[in-house]
């Protein structure tokens, strides 16, 4: 009984043995595939960028180009990655030459085919390379792209067609552009920053048919492109019945644009219940503060909230009604232990910087 | 983009030397090598341009030589940066390839002789 389970001990061992030494050679295997896939598209990519670039650098120059074969479909996807790099450094008369250049050879024909039944980095390509080349025929398959799942080639997407029209471009995409949250802020904001203008005004056109949601995006991509929307709108995000998410987005658009006109309507929200609009209020006011505020503002370096009490007291810092005796003195006279913690760091800290 | 320029300036009769990288371009600067008119891209790997900046102008053989930027750079504190540490020109990409070697030749007949070197 015990040779049977120690024989069959001895034949499982072997079994997992063998399977491994076969696992580990597959693996050996397609790694060794892998890199000669890889060494081979590189090497090929340097043939052809080796005999391409002084073509292309002779374009650049005014040449008239003596193409040296005819063009297959790779052939033509690399030379659009290399003009692609290239159009992000050129300008003037060189970059026309280029992108003309690149249209006679059949590069845009291979971009709108492959932008339709290409692979996710074929239409990605594709998508880019219509954009730079203003190819305007490529508008409704761009438009199918952005509706993707895909966050990159869909961004892209977009990007390129706002650079074939820009405000046709804002209109048709403003519910996505507000609507989608997974596409990244900092990546809308780059390629919305060569259509601001046009951006603010489709923003302030279609402002009320924005839910809050949308209209807590379009505040925050305001405040990342340096758009500040009209008087009245302002006035109105700042009612305090709205929501702690809206008021916080409006708050941080003045905080930048620091404006006095908006002063007594932020110090109202002072009294919001909402612990993070009044840390946000104090914040905002900081840059406008008036030396009628030093009341309100030591009022609120009682505040609940340790955050709302720091911004109190650095605005009394930077004010230069108070000075620093007259911090000192207020610190001293502080009853509150939170209170005269949040001014006797601003004391130290000023007292450092001098 | 260094290809193109050294393509460009080749054309323009210079003789061009090319360093692909902060390291070689600083190597090239501290070994006594020589050349006329420096073009320098301020984002290169391991020194970048400011640092070569530093290190060209305190190079007795380099300090008097003119020195273009060209980069995708384009904040007014970078532009200060660069002209602070003393360069002669500051071009942005995307730039003109013709606007580039007419700043060049205004750069060589002053100093009348024909070895760039661009980074």
């Amino acid at each position: 009984m015990d040779n049977f389970a120690s024989s069959n001990v001895l034949w499982i061992a072997v079994i997992v043995s063998m399977l491994t030494a076969a696992l580990t050679l597959i693996l050996i295997v397609f790694i060794c595939l892998f890199r000669w896939i890889f060494n081979a598209e590189r090497q090929s990519y340097e043939i052809f960028s080796n005999q391409w670039f002084p073509i292309l650098a002779g374009v650049i120059m005014g040449e008239t180009p003596k193409i040296p074969k005819e063009l297959n479909q790779t052939d033509k996807l690399i030379l659009l990655r290399l003009w692609n790099y290239w159009h992000q450094s050129i300008a003037g008369d060189a970059s026309g030459r280029l992108k003309k250049f690149i249209s006679e050879i059949g590069c845009n024909a291979v971009a709108l085919n492959l932008i339709q039944k290409g692979n996710r980095a074929q239409k990605l390509l594709s998508s880019i390379s219509l954009g730079n080349l203003n190819d305007s025929s490529a508008w409704e398959h761009l438009k199918l792209l952005v509706e993707t799942d895909d966050q990159i080639v869909s961004l892209h997407a977009a990007r390129a067609m706002l650079q074939l029209n820009s405000e046709r471009a804002i209109n048709e995409l403003m519910p996505m552009i507000l609507g989608r949250a997974k596409w990244d802020m900092s990546v809308l904001t780059h390629i919305l920053k060569q259509s601001r203008a046009i951006f603010e005004n489709e923003i302030i056109k279609g402002w009320v048919t924005f839910d809050e949601v949308q209209q807590i995006r379009a505040l925050k991509l305001c405040v990342s492109l340096d758009l500040y929307l009209t008087e009245e709108m302002l006035r109105q995000l700042l009612q305090i019945n709205h929501g702690a998410p809206l008021l916080n987005a409006t708050l941080k658009l003045l905080e930048r644009l620091q404006n006095p006109a908006y002063r007594l309507q932020i110090i109202q929200l002072f009294d919001h219940p909402s612990s993070s609009v009044r840390a946000q209020a104090v914040r905002a006011h900081s840059a406008i503060a008036d030396p009628r505020d030093i009341e309100i503002l030591v009022e609120m370096l009682y505040d609940n909230d340790s955050l709302t009490r720091n911004y109190a007291a650095l605005t009394l810092s930077q004010s230069s009604s108070l000075g620093i005796q007259g911090l000192r003195s207020l610190k001293e006279a502080l009853e509150d232990p939170r209170a005269y913690q949040a001014v006797a760091v601003m004391c130290m800290r000023l007292e450092l910087s001098t | 983009m260094a290809y193109l320029l050294k393509f460009m300036l080749e054309r323009e009769g210079y003789e061009v030397v090319q360093l692909l990288d902060g390291m070689i371009a600083k190597d090239f600067f501290l070994k006594d090598k020589a050349c006329d008119l420096i073009i320098l891209d301020l984002m290169l790997p391991y020194v970048d341009g400011f640092e070569l900046l530093q290190i060209i102008r305190a190079t007795p053989k380099f300090m008097n030589k003119p020195v273009i930027v060209l980069t995708a750079k384009e904040q007014e504190a970078d532009v200060l940066r660069a002209f602070t540490l003393g360069c002669d020109d500051y071009v942005k990409k995307p730039f003109s390839p013709g606007e580039l070697i007419a700043r060049v030749n205004r750069l060589m007949a002053k100093l009348n002789t024909s070895t760039i070197l661009p980074s």
